[in-house]
């Protein structure tokens, strides 16, 4: 479980990883990175959804704050890719994705402590 | 000291505005305006160059002169002058002019303007006559045009009764300064007023006006499929939106009396430094802030990833053929003389322009090009000289003496079943008897003279292909490239954004060693597009809405998950 869970914030990071080619704002990720940006994203839709499934134990709630965000950032990718924006709010919508994950990431670090403490507590 | 130098300078400066609002009064009074944006009817007399009035059957020798009897009214110098009369700043690439040799199988694109990769009429050793002669038909004239010509006012203001063929007909006869009288019948060849056409105060009235609708503009700026097939299956409209919607083309394309013209790309700078942004595709579909054509569509490209307006120019969907005619050959009414009758106009008919070739443009965006190939005689670099052309009426005497060439080289020097290396051994015998530097270009390639009556293929700047935007005809769109979706483009299929047109060689060259050669140059060309990636990004594209729906289900189910395991965390938080 705790390897499937590692290798779910491996995936969040790498994510974070290949979008570094979209800095600075107000441009957009294209060509190769997009490429690799896109099949990482596809694998952690996946992982995330998965992890609802799978994953039964406590949570912190900033980790779980985290993870929603994350969710919600995907869901902001997918409404222009849907088709239903235009192009030029499709910016904001982009803009709004990378700031939710970025959130979310940074917010999985600062709930990296918390949630050791809970588990720690819940095992003991 | 400094008081009286300040009294000085109160008493100049009223001083200095005396000349200049005295030009304005002078400007202001000499040249007639209605005021009224309506049509004004001319009703007006003909005359000569020294302004004289002339009346039909007293002409006494005497020419019937368009500037002088224009002059009257209109500012006429400055008239001729602006950016369509050759003036001003050279700005972007536009279409050339080609001139056509058939005697020394030459096709050089020329222009006086500075534009890369043209020929200019200097290097072609072309003299008046002969600019009028290859040009003039399609060039309305100017004080800095490509024929030298006195500006034809009439073949753009003039919406009927203007007889474009018998104006090119007087300007083959030698006849330019009376083309514009002969076309609208006043006058005949010999400069002899129609009395039928004058009333009994000797006046004549035209149907002048100022916007003469597209029909004048399309005389020169036209093109049309050069195979010219009414049956073809596909959608050949080549009706621009903007005119099927009842616009002009100068209502983007406007000008003043100085006849700047706008050329409407991004980032123009008007010679008159008039801000012209709005005339272009995005300022006036895509402005920032207010939009000041309130009626203009704005298109919301929905789906559409924003990067790609970015790297595309509009007319890359909006513009030029269809994407399954795309690289097709075109006739244009500069290179092949439309508007003037001519039974030997076929496809085939030189030169061969190619149509919406995407090449990068000088922003760097994608755009449809047309693309063309020069041909004819060349002098390779050296350590002195850049590679120059040969003037063709040069060679015409060596290559009549040399090769018994008449008239068409092309044609002439065929290959024939009994003779099938008739081509290359003849232009490498004539390569023979010149300087070791001359070579011919054809097909995108230099060839030069090799051993045994054979060519060999070497790389040479002038033999590149010359190419200048194209920008019309607009589609709406629901046929712009897209509009059925992203697998338009991006599909193992569609193929037109990695298309470069495929000249023509003039020559047939059969022996090894030419076939090798070229072989070698040609793939060591690479292609302009980054072709790994478009293959690779193509695959993605299959079955692309099952993934979009796919990623969709994860990420929303995702969300709410996720959003119910917030609700559970925050409920087991211990109070």
């Amino acid at each position: 479980m705790k390897t499937w869970r590692h290798g779910l914030q491996l995936l969040v990071i790498l994510a974070m990883l290949t979008a570094i080619p979209g800095i600075p704002l107000g441009t957009d990720l294209r060509g190769y990175p997009l490429m690799i940006h896109i099949t990482v994203g596809t694998l952690l839709a996946v992982g995330l959804l998965l992890r609802i499934k799978l994953q039964s134990e406590q949570e912190h709630w900033l980790r779980s704050l985290a993870w929603l965000l994350l969710s919600t950032g995907l869901v902001t990718l997918v409404i222009p890719m849907l088709g239903m924006t235009s192009s030029d709010t499709t910016h904001l919508w982009l803009e709004t994705h990378g700031w939710l994950s970025i959130t979310g990431l940074a917010l999985m670090a600062i709930s990296a402590a918390p949630q050791r403490a809970l588990q720690e507590k819940t095992t003991s | 000291m400094i008081r009286s130098l300040a009294s000085f300078f109160l008493i100049l400066i009223p001083l200095t505005e005396i000349p200049l609002q005295a030009q304005v009064s002078e400007e202001t009074s000499r040249w007639k305006r209605t005021g009224s944006p309506n049509t004004y009817f001319h009703h007006i007399e003909i005359r000569d160059d020294r302004g004289q009035v002339i009346v039909p059957g007293q002409e006494n020798g005497r020419l019937p002169h368009l500037g002088s009897t224009c002059a009257p009214c209109h500012d006429v110098e400055k008239a001729s002058g602006g950016l369509h009369g050759g003036d001003g700043i050279d700005g972007k690439t536009g279409e050339p002019w080609m001139l056509l040799d058939s005697r020394s199988g030459s096709r050089w694109p020329v222009h006086h303007r500075s534009w890369n990769s043209f020929t200019s009429v200097e290097e072609l050793g072309l003299k008046q006559s002969d600019l009028i002669k290859q040009f003039g038909a399609h060039d309305t004239g100017g004080t800095n045009s490509i024929s030298g010509m006195a500006s034809d006012c009439l073949i753009c203001h003039m919406p009927h009764s203007y007889n474009f063929e018998l104006r090119a007909k007087s300007i083959k006869d030698n006849k330019p300064q009376l083309a514009s009288f002969i076309a609208m019948g006043l006058s005949d060849v010999n400069g002899a007023l129609n009395p039928r056409m004058f009333d009994a105060e000797n006046k004549v009235s035209l149907d002048l006006k100022g916007d003469a609708g597209p029909e004048a503009c399309l005389h020169c700026h036209q093109q049309t499929p050069a195979n010219n097939d009414a049956n073809r299956p596909t959608w050949t409209h080549a009706e621009d939106v903007h005119l099927a919607a009842g616009m002009s083309c100068v209502d983007c394309h406007r000008a003043g009396l100085d006849h700047h013209i706008v050329r409407g790309h991004d980032g123009e700078i008007h010679p008159s430094g008039t801000p012209v942004e709005t005339l272009s595709c995005r300022g006036c579909h895509l402005p920032e802030g207010t939009p000041v054509m309130r009626s203009a569509p704005r298109p919301e490209h929905r789906g559409l990833p924003p990067f790609h307006l970015e790297e595309l120019t509009c007319t890359a969907c909006h513009s030029g053929p269809m994407s399954e005619n795309s690289g097709e050959q075109v006739w244009t009414s500069r290179a092949h003389r439309l508007g003037i009758t001519r039974q030997d106009r076929t496809a085939d008919s030189p030169p061969e322009v190619f149509t919406g070739i995407l090449l990068k443009d000088e922003h760097g965006r994608w755009a449809p090009h047309y693309q063309t190939w020069p041909a004819g005689w060349v002098k390779s670099a050296s350590e002195t000289h850049p590679e120059r052309v040969l003037p063709p009426h040069d060679l015409r005497t060596s290559l009549r003496r040399i090769l018994r060439v008449r008239s068409d080289m092309v044609t002439e020097l065929a290959n024939t079943p009994e003779d099938p290396d008739r081509t290359e051994r003849s232009i490498s015998v004539f390569l023979g008897q010149q300087s070791e530097s001359t070579a011919f270009i054809s097909g995108g390639l230099g060839w030069k003279q090799a051993a045994g009556d054979q060519l060999t293929a070497v790389e040479m700047e002038l033999a590149k292909s010359v190419e200048w935007k194209q920008g019309h005809p607009v589609r709406p769109a629901s046929m712009s490239t897209g509009a059925q979706g992203c697998s338009d483009c991006h599909s193992t299929t569609a193929s037109w954004p990695l298309l470069e047109s495929e000249p023509k060689t003039l020559v047939d060259l059969n022996s090894n060693e030419a076939q090798k050669s070229a072989e070698k140059l040609n793939q060591e060309k690479t292609t302009v597009f980054d072709s790994l990636r478009w293959n690779l990004w193509k695959p993605l594209f299959n079955g692309r809405d099952l993934a979009k729906l796919i990623l969709s289900g994860c990420a929303f189910i995702a969300f709410f998950g996720s959003l119910f395991r917030l609700f559970k965390s925050l409920d087991r938080r211990p109070s």
